[in-house]
């Protein structure tokens, strides 16, 4: 059965192609499809620690996970690549969090929620977040299990 | 002449056409330095005939000939007759005789060359050595910082799980001998600092299971060793590791160093003191020998707002004996607003020691506990300055109708500091207040119309 052969007929730029495909073939592109369904979030961390256990929990939670380590490695990635959530630390080198979430809101989305991580207790710092774009925000250290129900909030 | 005293020469004349070089070059041109050589090929070739008279050594030789023989060894007389006949005396000018007179005053003999080679080879020794200690350390730090990137990243990749998820045992005790296989001091320090990194950023039942690992394995043998054995600063993170870490039993080993020598090693120990015993974490007071500085009582302020430690009554320690103590416990009262020691912190006003009463009334005062008033206006006089200020801004927020009259009396006899306090509180007090300070202004023939001003002025209001 999986060695059987298809053919699959595709029109481009006016012409018909055919294309002779097995069985197997058609069911690598069908997780293919399943793949680029997943969701993407995109995590800025200069803690390696971190963006690591954050990205092994959502990836476990089924999400497709991309890493960065300050906000001016990320900004390429968001800037050509479409994604559901943007989770960022605030004080990091070369682009901070506050910085990266002003660029997302006026170049790149006034839509994706943003969720900005920090240890931070100041009010200002805190209100300044919400007043720029971000749509949540959650005080370092955290429990795991509130960051993932809060993630699933924003990402529905 | 010998090969050494020819390059001896040589080095002489080289340093005299440069010279000449570049002074002529500025005086008079590019000319200079073309005449001279011309002159020089000429008597060169007076001197030696049929020889190469490009040849750049000999060239300089005859210039130092011609120069040794009519300059140096010359008679005045023969020198002046010279002079007049040779047209190389002719490029010497004035600067060049001197420069060259210098020379001969600092090089009679040839220990100034040694001497000049040794400190070439001593300066470039120099600079090999710091090249060469700059490229090793280099290479040490890299090589050092390069091993703890990665077995940072491999210990990561193997805990990560561990912080957020709930693994069954078997998983579990996986993970423990993997981190098992680490047994050198610095792997395990590596493993220290990352189980105190993900202390930092996660709480909950993930903090409760790194604490488990730590003491699973053994890692508090590798602190309490730094503790034991470790000179201050390994001391110091011995005891902070202990307290992020390690289990509450751990705190009889850290009250030893409550009373160390050294500063730093005290503060740490009372903070991780503190972690580890949030049902009592004033308890290490009862240790305390060494005077309490300020910069401790600021670090446990915000040990406890950073762990979200729960303070605890201060009132039952505030008879401490040392004053720094009951000066820091007073200001936690205020800080978290424990109405109950009221009464308690109403006995400092009467306390002997300045600094405390004041400390005293800022507390009542934070505390809006009012019925002191009476008490703070019945000391005032007996009070020194800026116990009264404090006083008098206590009244800012007590202030009735009939307390106008004490602070008209301020504004009338205080320092100026008292007066300034006095007047803005009566302005904001009512506009019978006001009004009572242009009165007195008339009284006091406008003395006091410059504070009133001021604090009329709508810039001044945010002025607390």
């Amino acid at each position: 059965m999986s060695g059987e052969e298809f053919y699959l007929v595709s029109l481009e730029g006016g012409i018909n192609i055919k294309e002779k495909v097995k069985l197997r073939d058609l069911a690598v592109t069908k997780e293919n499809l399943d793949l680029n369904a997943k969701k993407t979030i995109v995590i800025v961390e200069d803690n390696d620690l971190l963006s690591k256990v954050l990205e092994y929990r959502m990836q476990k939670d089924g999400y497709h996970v991309e890493t960065f380590t300050n906000g001016e490695e990320a900004i390429d990635f968001l800037t050509t690549n479409s994604f559901d959530l943007l989770i960022t630390d605030l004080y990091m080198p070369f682009m901070n969090g506050s910085e990266l979430i002003q660029h997302v809101r006026n170049k790149i989305s006034t839509e994706v929620p943003i969720m900005a991580i920090s240890a931070t207790h100041e009010e200002d710092v805190i209100a300044n977040i919400f007043n720029i774009g971000a749509n949540d925000f959650i005080v370092k250290p955290f429990r795991a299990g509130e960051l993932s129900v809060r993630i699933k909030r924003l990402v529905g | 002449m010998s090969q050494l005293k020819r390059v001896f020469l040589s080095v002489r004349i080289l340093i005299l056409v440069l010279f000449i070089g570049l002074s002529g070059g500025k005086a008079q041109g590019a000319q200079m330095p073309a005449e001279f050589v011309a002159t020089a090929l000429t008597a060169y070739g007076d001197i030696f005939p049929g020889q190469e008279q490009t040849n750049a050594i000999c060239l300089l030789e005859v210039v130092g000939q011609k120069f040794v023989k009519l300059v140096v060894q010359a008679e005045p007389a023969e020198l002046a007759e010279a002079e007049s006949e040779n047209n190389l005396i002719e490029l010497l000018w004035a600067p060049v005789d001197y420069f060259l007179a210098f020379i001969d005053k600092i090089s009679l003999g040839y220990g100034l060359l040694y001497y000049l080679a040794l400190l070439a080879c001593f300066f470039l020794f120099n600079i090999a050595s710091v090249v060469m200690v700059t490229v090793v350390s280099n290479w040490f730090f890299n090589r050092k910082e390069a091993y703890y990137k990665s077995k940072r990243k491999e210990i990561i990749e193997i805990v990560s799980p561990y912080f957020y998820d709930v693994l069954d045992p078997e998983e579990e005790a996986e993970l423990v001998e993997k981190l098992e296989k680490y047994k050198r001091l610095k792997d395990k320090q590596i493993v220290i600092d990352v189980l105190i990194e993900g202390k930092r950023n996660f709480i909950g039942e993930s903090s409760g299971k790194i604490k488990e690992l730590y003491e699973i394995l053994d890692l508090h043998k590798v602190s309490l060793r730094k503790v034991r054995m470790g000179n201050w600063y390994r001391r110091s993170i011995g005891l902070r590791e202990l307290a992020f870490l390690g289990r509450k039993g751990f705190k009889n080993e850290i009250k030893k160093y409550i009373n160390d020598d050294h500063q730093y090693v005290r503060t740490e120990a009372v903070l991780s003191y503190m972690l580890l015993d949030e049902k009592n974490p004033f308890g290490f007071l009862r240790e305390l020998k060494y005077s309490f500085v300020r910069w401790d009582s600021l670090s446990i302020y915000y040990t406890m707002y950073f762990n979200g430690i729960e303070p605890p009554p201060m009132v039952d320690m505030l008879k401490h004996p040392d004053p720094q103590v009951r000066l820091f416990l007073l200001r936690m009262i205020s800080n978290y607003n424990q109405l109950d020691a009221v009464k308690e912190v109403t006995k400092y006003l009467l306390d002997d020691d300045p600094e405390i009463r004041q400390e005293a009334v800022i507390t009542l005062r934070s505390l809006e506990y009012y019925r002191i008033k009476a008490l703070m206006k019945k000391r005032y006089a007996d009070e020194i300055e800026p116990v009264r200020m404090e006083i008098l801004r206590s009244m800012k927020h007590f202030i009735e109708d009939h307390d106008i009259t004490f602070l008209e009396e301020r504004v009338r006899k205080g320092s100026f500091g008292e007066v300034f306090e006095a007047v803005r509180i009566l302005y904001r007090f009512s506009g019978y207040g006001e009004q009572r300070l242009w009165v007195l202004n008339q009284e006091l023939q406008g003395k006091i119309e410059v504070f009133i001003k001021h604090v009329v002025e709508p810039r001044n209001k945010h002025v607390a």
